[in-house]
């Protein structure tokens, strides 16, 4: 089982990228189960997702802020015991530290993941300003990421997207950089770089 | 001191930074003693004597305070805060342990469009117009004749008789928000996010609406639970969720000043003020450090849970009391070996010079182990042993010391009166209309609700 933890700012195009792979994967025969724990109305990401008939497991837990580690580390165990998926894709709410959800891994007790990654997503519309009010948090998305993905490229400017770039290597300079364009297909840059263990 | 403190003599002693017999703990407990008494959700909220028998029947895993639920509930009356925290808006969502659906912390839908509007007209059209679409509003008004009135009526009793039965003071009397997170309900993250780079001057006016509203209704919550007579009712629990993450320039300018004033507030009235900051607030101990700045001592706990708590000993240390934070994953996944480490390491460094709670990050989860939070207990019982003669048993019941301490308390008080509470609702309600709404206060009343029914505005 590997884990992609998918994370980035509120608004930024996780869940579109993540609908994307997972039909991707899905022509391919693989098992994918994502753990979606979004801030927004209740279940409309899940809903999207159920009505593509995708495999969508809503990680329970109270607030945020003081029992989601608990509840990923519950639905890891379900999913690891009742249905050992490929992959699982964990969509980190807008608003949280990949480390915040990846340190909770060190209680998992299901069988040994063969892979965690994490992939951010950027919108270069809009990051400038949201740095400029949540920059601390943005740069811990951002720093430890193993994949950064800017969307939206093809609606931004290219001045847009320069200031972008230069927001996002100043914060991870060595993590690859793929461009994931509105209402395309899933490139092999960005596939490779998503699931870079798939032959 | 020469023998064992009541539980309440030791929680006041840790808030005055005095010493103690033991280093204070307690596990908040919102859901795990619930959970293990085999309520639901929804007795949890609506039987408070259900519930504080649960909580007599789980003495031992309660410590040296203890949340008084009512005021989780009762703060949806207010309307303002009515619906908008994660617990009181789809609260439904939890009817059973355990929790099943996808819960979210915050709804990004926005409740406010336009700032100018809320100004004008205050927040009235907006709680009671189910135009909004959102199904929880349509009980909007059952909730607030609930919540307001049966509700807080019937529930300081029980739990005041939890406290005199067991000594076991309450965590707090009253609640309130910091203004950026009532201003995230209304707004969503992302939406208050851009609000804070492009209308910074409305962000900061509806703040300062904000900070009256709350300070004065948490006193009068704090007040209706007995805030001089119970032990643990004069503490105000102050939620600072906030952005998390926020750019030092945008905590100094847009948090940090509303969260000093309404501590003020309260800490000037003669209230105590239980500081719970989620996120990780290590960037700015220097500056929370100045909460104390120009309030007597002894009156404010940081409780924090993503914060480095060594860290916030040593700037905070001896300047107002901390408390923290074993982490929640820990509790539900890890041993009482790991626990008792934890805790040990946390005791032996920030306990030392006084002013340290022993405790979880937030609540500690409904699926923790009960043999953690037992391992957290005898922790404090372990390494934190510090003065006077621990043989002897702990007192039960409030003690003729705890007695004194409520009336010096209840001395100091000066709760807000009618006509402040009265003033800050209207303008709340009504923006720029207050004045002209209050001369007609009933009516204004029945037609808002009337006007819900159809559906509409209310004016």
């Amino acid at each position: 089982m590997n884990l992609l933890l998918v994370a980035g700012f509120l608004g930024s195009g996780k869940t579109t990228l993540i609908i994307k792979l997972v039909e991707t994967l899905g022509r391919r025969g693989l098992k994918v189960a994502i753990l979606v724990n979004e801030i927004g109305q209740v279940g409309v990401d899940n809903q999207l997702m159920r009505q593509l008939d995708l495999n969508v497991w809503e990680l329970m837990g109270g607030c945020i802020c003081c029992t989601l580690t608990a509840g990923l580390l519950t639905d890891l165990h379900r999913l690891d015991a009742e249905y050992n998926p490929d992959l699982v894709i964990l969509e980190a709410t807008g608003a949280a530290r990949p480390s915040d959800v990846l340190d909770a891994l060190h209680y998992y007790q299901g069988r040994p993941l063969t892979s965690v990654s994490t992939a951010v997503v950027v919108d270069p519309l809009r990051l400038p300003k949201i740095v400029r009010v949540v920059g601390p948090l943005i740069a811990a998305q951002i720093g430890p990421a193993d994949l950064l993905i800017m969307t939206k490229t093809d609606l931004a400017s290219p001045e847009q997207t320069a200031e972008s770039r230069q927001i996002v290597r100043g914060m991870n300079a060595h993590a690859p950089l793929v461009r994931a364009l509105a209402g395309r297909d899933l490139d092999g840059d960005l596939l490779r770089g998503l699931v870079p263990w798939l032959s | 001191m020469s023998g064992r403190m009541s539980p309440y003599e030791r929680f006041e002693a840790a808030f005055r930074m005095e010493p103690t017999d033991r280093v204070p703990m307690a596990p908040i407990h919102n859901y795990l003693v619930p959970y293990l008494a085999g309520l639901t959700i929804w007795e949890e909220f609506f039987q408070p004597e259900q519930l504080v028998q649960a909580l007599l029947d789980h003495r031992h895993l309660i410590g040296d305070f203890q949340e008084s639920y009512v005021i989780n509930m009762n703060h949806l009356s207010l309307l303002g805060r009515a619906g908008w925290d994660q617990t009181t808006l789809d609260w439904r969502i939890y009817e059973h342990y355990p929790p099943t659906g996808n819960v979210p912390n915050l709804f990004e839908k926005p409740v406010i469009t336009d700032y100018d509007d809320v100004f004008e007209r205050g927040f009235a059209p907006i709680l009671f117009n189910r135009k909004l679409g959102n199904e929880i509003w349509q009980r909007s008004i059952d909730d607030f004749l609930y919540f307001h009135h049966d509700y807080k009526e019937g529930s300081p009793a029980p739990c005041a008789g939890f406290v005199e039965q067991t000594g076991v003071p309450l965590l707090k009397g009253g609640r309130g928000c910091h203004p950026l997170d009532l201003l995230q309900y209304y707004r969503g993250i992302y939406g208050l996010t851009m609000d804070i780079y492009e209308r910074p001057q409305q962000v900061k006016q509806m703040c300062e609406w904000f900070v009256e509203y709350e300070a004065l209704w948490a006193m009068d919550e704090a007040m209706i639970m007995g805030a001089g007579e119970v032990p643990g009712a004069d503490v105000i629990f102050f939620i600072n969720g906030g952005p998390p993450g926020m750019s030092p320039d945008i905590y100094h300018e847009f948090y940090w000043p509303y969260a000093k004033q309404m501590i003020d507030i309260w800490v000037s009235r003669g209230f105590k003020v239980w500081n719970h900051w989620d996120n990780d607030h290590t960037p700015f101990l220097e500056t929370i450090k100045t909460v104390a700045d120009g309030l007597p001592a002894g009156k404010i706990v940081m409780d924090f849970e993503k914060t480095d708590m060594k860290k916030a000993q040593d700037v905070l240390g001896g300047t107002v009391c901390i408390y923290g934070n074993v982490p929640s994953a820990m509790l539900v996944y890890g041993t009482p070996d790991e626990v008792d480490a934890y805790c040990k390491d946390l005791i032996d460094y920030c306990a030392p010079g006084n002013g340290f709670f022993l405790g979880g990050e937030c609540e500690v989860p409904w699926d923790s182990k009960v043999e953690n939070i037992r391992a957290m207990m005898e922790a404090a019982e372990k390494y934190g042993r510090f003065h006077g003669d621990l043989t002897t048993p702990e007192p039960t019941g409030i003690t003729d010391r705890g007695r004194q301490l409520l009336a010096e308390i209840k001395a100091g008080l000066k709760p807000p009166t009618r006509q402040e509470l009265d003033a800050v609702t209207a303008r709340w309600l009504f923006g720029s209309r207050a004045d002209l709404m209050m001369r007609h206060a009933p009516w204004s009343f029945v037609l808002t609700k009337l006007m819900w029914q159809k559906g509409e505005e209310p004016y």
